[in-house]
């Protein structure tokens, strides 16, 4: 019991003398999920709402698709990534493994789903009256997809709080394709796994901290949002 | 040109006709009250000339122009000519005043002339002060007058009501009645009002279509008779508790009867005439409306025939009087 608490004493320590190491993960670890996160809501906002208003053949196939991916193993994605960044691979001239960037793009894959999935579901119950309202008040065509965007934008946040929640707490894709470089792409959660593994508990746990306040702070910050979203 | 024509439309949900109306002309100017009960397709019938919903089968004409028609620009065109307000509004979530403003912003206005014509939109529905309430804030009548105020804003050429006073008190209905006819007059827009408010119909409309189940009863809401049809020898019978009508053959399911008040002709004695019902009545008013006038007779039913002032004067109607009504069957229609 005193280990954890001379850990826990030692990572406060750590986290309030702005340890530059401490601070330089959590940033790259931020800046990583968060370009992961907008790249994967601009693919995928357009095409789930596409997928949730038009009708085509095998449109619940795809809707079953995007639910299952949802779960996909981050193990998995950092594999299959890790195959077209590879030296040997097809994408292998881009030389993007073993950077952020490589980082990014495994996690836009493991964000993509996630947003599509929940965003579907967030136009999907919008009220269809929404859409006759606008086209009777003369909305073009593009106005009504902002205006059913606008109104599922309670959904919208969710989707992009929990993609965000997602790429930001995966350790196993930033590990493949990141290498946990120290000082260049060493994230918090892979931090985290090295430092528990070479016994640097308190350093482990420091970031394991922040990633909680991070956790908590989005969350406060999604409860904000919707309670001025006028919900 | 007329307003709204309608030529064999037909509409249905599923396998059920909702709608089955072969013709229908709407002038312009005035407000035009569409009557019948609940399910009647009067929500149906809107939605079809606000052109929200697409016909099975048949065409809606506005001025001219087919609402059917694929190409984008007679679609917006149309579109910005006309105003809907649905029965059970929608209001986006946001405030008073950005439910108002949306088609505004939707055409480009904004500024101070958005918000001047915001605000005046809301005092013509008595919710002047209110444009920064959120959606969520409001009573049923309350959403009824923003969906109405966001219609009024857009200055339509016509504007398509669906029970638009259906959730709100008496004082607010004589308020919203007020405001749609200060907006007939002032902007020379035409209404095209459902309620199920026979009273509100009769008040407000310069004319009245009804319908039940999904057809038009021509002649408004006069003359319709509850009774069963009988097969007799000398042909078929339409028979109420109180007269009897002779019908064309094979509808014997029909309960209902209704004749054209046009389709009466008035006559001081049974001429020799092809008609095969000739019933005898007291004349129980006489009443101008809409340069024709109206002439109520009891029969037994109480029949309503509308003929000239010109023939009203010839045949010296005045109340009490015994008259004749000619009917031929076939002016009698069964549902």
């Amino acid at each position: 019991m005193n280990f954890i608490l001379e850990a826990l004493l030692e990572a406060f320590a750590l986290i309030l003398s702005l340890d530059p190491e401490v601070f330089s993960i959590v940033f790259l670890s931020l800046w990583v999920a968060i370009s992961a996160t907008i790249i994967a809501a601009l693919l995928g906002i357009p095409l789930a709402y596409i997928v949730a208003t038009k009708e085509f053949p095998g449109k619940q196939g795809l809707i079953t698709v995007f639910n299952t991916l949802m779960a996909l193993p981050t193990v998995v994605v950092g594999l299959f990534t890790y195959s077209f960044l590879s030296r040997k691979g097809p994408l292998g001239f881009l030389e993007l493994l073993f950077t952020p960037s490589g980082i990014i793009i495994g996690d836009v894959i493991i964000a993509f789903p996630l947003i599509v999935g929940l965003t579907i579901a967030a136009v999907h119950a919008v009220d269809p009256r929404a859409k006759v309202t606008a086209v009777s008040l003369g909305a073009s065509r593009r106005q009504v997809s902002l205006t059913i965007l606008k109104e599922a934008r309670f959904g919208l946040m969710a989707a992009l709080f929990n993609g965000f929640g997602r790429v930001v707490a995966e350790v196993g894709s930033a590990i493949m394709l990141g290498g946990n470089i120290r000082g260049y792409t060493r994230t918090v959660t892979t931090a985290i796994a090295l430092e528990t593994s070479k016994g640097e508990f308190a350093f482990a746990m420091a970031l394991g901290i922040i990633l909680l306040l991070v956790a908590l702070m989005v969350n406060f910050a999604f409860r904000k949002l919707q309670v001025s979203s006028g919900r | 040109m007329s307003l709204f024509r309608i030529e064999n439309l037909i509409f249905r949900y599923g396998t059920r006709t909702a709608l089955d109306i072969p013709e229908l002309a709407i002038e312009d100017g005035g407000m035009v009250c569409l009557t019948g009960a609940n399910g009647s397709g009067k929500s149906t019938l809107l939605s079809l000339m606000a052109g929200l919903a697409q016909p099975f089968s048949g065409r809606i004409l506005y001025r001219g122009q087919d609402l059917s028609s694929p190409d984008r620009e007679v679609q917006e065109g149309v579109r910005a000519e006309m105003g809907v307000c649905l029965q059970s509004p929608y209001l986006f979530r946001t405030t008073v005043e950005g439910n108002v403003s949306y088609g505004l912003s939707a055409k480009g206005i904004r500024g101070p002339e958005r918000a001047w014509k915001v605000e005046r939109a809301l005092e013509d529905v008595g919710l002047g002060g209110f444009g920064s309430r959120r959606h969520h804030a409001l009573s049923g009548g309350e959403i009824q007058r923003v969906a109405l105020a966001r219609a009024l804003v857009l200055e339509p050429r016509v504007l398509l009501l669906d029970e638009p006073m259906a959730n709100v008190d008496a004082a607010t209905r004589t308020l919203l009645e007020r405001a749609l006819e200060n907006s007939i007059r002032s902007r020379g827009i035409t209404v095209i009002l459902s309620t199920h408010d026979v009273d509100q119909a009769l008040r407000l409309g310069t004319r009245i279509v009804t319908l039940h189940q999904g057809t038009l009863v021509e002649g408004g809401l006069e003359n319709i008779f509850h009774g069963t049809v009988i097969k007799r020898e000398d042909g078929w019978v339409f028979k109420t508790d109180l007269c009897e009508l002779v019908v064309p053959p094979g509808r014997e399911d029909a309960r209902t009867a209704v004749v054209p008040p046009e389709a009466i002709i008035l006559s001081l004695d049974p001429t020799i005439t092809s008609a095969r019902n000739v019933l005898k009545g007291i004349v129980t008013g006489v009443r101008m409306r809409n340069g024709s006038v109206e002439v109520t007779v009891n029969a037994g039913e109480e029949f309503t025939s509308r003929i000239t002032p010109e023939s009203l004067h010839k045949l010296g109607c005045r109340l009490g009087m015994e008259i004749y009504l000619i009917i031929k069957a076939e002016a009698v229609r069964l549902l």
